[in-house]
């Protein structure tokens, strides 16, 4: 056994010594058993770095209190390796794969390293099918793909956990395939929050829970920044062997994936990096390259992933928010100005965008009416200003109309969710794609120019708002 | 975050439009006290006019004249005063709200209405609410020339006493005070009308000490009258453009106002959001510069 001693450990990135011929390869796990405190314990830690001499720098993958110098390092002589298969639906991990929900051990055939080449360009299956959410701006303006990457895009404390659960909430249900989630560094409670919330809701016409189809994996903002840097790999790891075992359509979540390259940058100076542009680490774009690339449809099977992506200061154009961007087929950016105006989903649908809202593919009217809805959109936008100011009076007449329309519009855009019903007290609605794109037709044609503002707020379609109307006006 | 280019060149429009504001409030300021002044002197004029023709038609002689009387002809004229320019408010919606209300009940009645409007803007307005005026005077220009006032004071006149026409009234800003003007119909034709609302708003009138057996009339109020009528016409319609155009003033002077109240709280945002995208740009600069330079000295 290839065994080497630790020589210096600062946070929670250490070196180690080994014999000069017999250093571990990068990406090898270590093992250090020792008592840091609470017993004896094995802690796992990552190398990274080869410093000459058979000295390497390893990250440590779990809280480095209680390390030492001189204490004991393993090489395993392999990276990470996580279970994979059907057992682990419906179990809980932490990153290095351990079962975290006290339900006894997991054992599969199978075991894989978390690191991986990404599938080759021949492999893979270009997807352009739309994928319907029952969420009417996303489905108008910023389709998801089939197959395909999203990205949530949000500052802090605008709703993307929400957005990812309502996702959850909407595709799994529906869903006949299977669901990785992966937490990177959010909150600890959502976690829970979520696995109680998959224990109660039911696959649709089935006795299935949804969590008998989703395993979850966990490295959240409670854990050292190594465990918060591979746990999407971890997580990427099982979603991987679902698609590849042809076992049907995948779908894999992740929130929070800006956490990722958060912890990439603790890390990274510790490293012995000189830190880039915003002090983001040099290698920003590398480490998530490597980590969306594997994230791919290929001809045995596809994975759907949805991102939430959080934006520092909401300034989109911040390092690490544009490195995601590039990868993403589709975007949902969410805006605190919206929330400001209290509408839920705050989705600007002024920066939100898809790849496939091409006419080809979502279908000439559907491409027309999204087209005409940002038009109007946009010059109420470029009005803002001059209303601010002067007032919506000095409007010329066509202005004033598409003031209005766009108006009716943005409120339309709000819808109530499943997944919020405890605190709005609002029904969920799904509203088919359909439905919306002519209800959105029907408010630019002017068709509903006659109701009241706040009757399109949280609605279903426009009849709903016609409705709400007829009540708001008995009231 | 919006670049400091993109907040630079708000701010620079905004500071336009606010200086743009600011001139046309101080403009409409002392354009207002003008009229303002013009209207005290007219008021007396008024005032008389109105007091003689109550007389007349109060006193024993009994009167006959087309425009006393009511015809049937079944069309009616609805002269609407508003302004040239924008930029004041919903001022010339106001007048257009009252022009729409007077149509629905005319025609209501069986009436055909005919709309006469002075004011390119409130034209504008009429226009995009199906309400295109049958003549716009677009010659105009805030108040009428004597001769201007000649011509459409004739014009109705004639019509009236061809039978052509069974009423006409005029749309217009009432001027209650600075605080509060409001828009409104005054029923010019028949006359008998125009008289009774005359008498019961003119300061003067009533009670009044003397009655008609105190003057001695002549000629006498059967050939007076016409004169006198056709005055007092004439006069109401420039008294309606004036409380019209002091109205526009003090809308403008409000709207304005406030406008430039906006622009300077938007100016105030705009100029911190400028300032801290400055300055957060600059430190994420010098944390670019300093991190990296740590880095290397440590090594």
């Amino acid at each position: 056994m290839n065994k080497g001693k630790i020589t210096q450990v600062i946070g929670s990135v250490l070196d180690a010594a080994f014999e000069p011929q017999n250093a571990p390869a990068i990406y090898n796990a270590l093992e250090i058993n020792a008592d840091l405190g609470k017993g004896q314990q094995k802690l796992i830690a990552e190398v990274q770095q080869h410093l000459g001499g058979g000295h390497v720098r390893a990250v440590s993958l779990g809280s480095a209190l209680g390390l030492r110098r001189g204490m004991e390092v393993i090489d395993t002589g392999q990276p990470l390796m996580v279970p994979v298969g059907k057992e682990t639906l419906g179990r809980v991990f932490n990153l290095l794969g351990e079962p975290i929900d006290e339900k006894g051990p997991v054992t599969t055939r199978e075991k894989k390293p978390i690191h991986r080449d990404p599938p080759l360009l021949t492999e893979l299956l270009p997807r352009t099918e739309m994928f319907e959410t029952g969420i009417k701006v996303v489905d108008l303006l910023c389709p998801f793909v089939l197959g395909g990457k999203t990205g949530l895009f949000g500052g802090a404390g605008v709703g993307k956990t929400v957005v990812v659960q309502e996702l959850i909430a909407r595709i799994a249900t529906k869903h006949g395939g299977f669901s990785v989630f992966a937490g990177v560094g959010e909150r600890t409670r959502e976690g829970n929050d979520l696995w109680l919330e998959m224990q109660r809701t039911h696959i649709a016409d089935s006795k299935d829970t949804v969590l008998d189809h989703t395993c979850l994996i966990f490295g959240q903002m409670n854990e050292p920044p190594g465990a918060r840097l591979r746990v999407a790999l971890t997580a990427m790891t099982m979603a991987e062997y679902f698609r590849d075992s042809n076992l049907g359509q995948t779908l894999l979540f992740i929130d929070n994936i800006f956490r990722f390259s958060q912890a990439g940058s603790e890390v990274s100076a510790l490293l012995g990096r000189i830190p880039s542009a915003v002090g983001y680490q040099p290698t920003l774009s590398t480490e998530m390259g490597q980590l969306q690339e594997r994230i791919a449809s290929t001809r045995t099977g596809a994975i759907t992933s949805v991102q939430a992506i959080y934006v520092p200061a909401d300034d989109l154009t911040d390092p690490a928010a544009v490195t995601a961007f590039a990868h993403l087929d589709s975007f949902v950016v969410l805006k605190r100005s919206i929330t400001e105006k209290g509408i839920y989903p705050a989705v600007d649908p002024l920066e939100s965008t898809s790849r496939i809202l091409d006419a080809n593919i979502v279908g000439q009217e559907h491409y027309d009416v999204a087209q005409k809805v940002l038009e109007y959109l946009q010059r109420y936008h470029d009005l803002q200003d001059i209303i601010a100011i002067l007032g919506v009076d000095e409007l010329s007449r066509d202005d004033q109309v598409i003031v209005a329309r766009a108006r009716r519009l943005e409120r339309f855009f709000s819808q109530p969710f499943l997944v919020t019903k405890q605190f709005t007290g609002l029904e969920g609605k799904y509203v088919e794609k359909n439905d919306t794109v002519r209800s959105c037709k029907e408010i630019c044609e002017g068709k509903w120019d006659s109701l009241p503002e706040e009757a399109f707020m949280y609605v279903g379609t426009v009849e709903e708002a016609a409705q709400k109307a007829q009540t708001l006006k008995s009231r | 975050m919006a670049s400091e280019r993109q907040i630079l060149s708000r701010l620079r429009a905004i500071t336009n439009i606010c200086r743009i504001t600011r001139t046309m409030e101080m403009m409409s300021t002392a354009k207002y006290k003008a009229y303002r002044e013009k209207l005290s002197d007219t008021v007396d004029f008024y005032d008389a006019l109105a007091q003689a023709a109550y007389l007349l038609i109060s006193s024993n002689e009994p009167l006959n004249h087309p425009l006393l009387n009511e015809n049937s002809s079944g069309r009616t004229a609805l002269l609407a005063i508003g302004s040239d320019r924008g930029l004041c408010g919903s001022f010339n919606n106001r007048v257009c709200r009252i022009v729409e209300g007077n149509i629905s009940s005319l025609k209501e009645r069986g009436k055909k209405v005919d709309v006469y409007a002075t004011g390119a803007r409130l034209i504008h307005v009429l226009n995009s609410h199906n309400m295109k005026p049958a003549k716009a005077y677009t010659e105009i220009q805030e108040m009428p020339t004597d001769l201007q006032l000649d011509e459409i004071s004739q014009y109705f006149c004639d019509e009236y006493m061809a039978g052509r026409l069974d009423f006409f009234g005029i749309v217009y800003m009432r001027f209650y005070s600075v605080t509060s003007q409001q828009a409104q119909t005054l029923t010019v034709l028949p006359l008998t009308e125009l008289i009774d609302d005359l008498a019961t708003r003119s300061k003067v009138i009533w009670p009044w000490d003397y009655t008609i057996d105190d003057f001695f009339l002549s000629p006498s109020a059967g050939s007076a009258i016409e004169d006198l009528a056709k005055m007092i016409i004439r006069s109401a319609i420039q008294n309606c453009f004036m409380e019209t155009v002091l109205s526009e003033h003090i809308a403008r002077m409000i709207a304005m106002r406030s406008a430039t109240e906006n622009a300077n709280d938007m100016i105030r945002q705009l100029k911190g959001d400028y300032n801290r995208a400055r300055q957060t740009h600059i430190t994420a600069e010098l944390l670019d510069i300093i991190g990296p330079t740590g880095v290397v000295h440590d090594e």
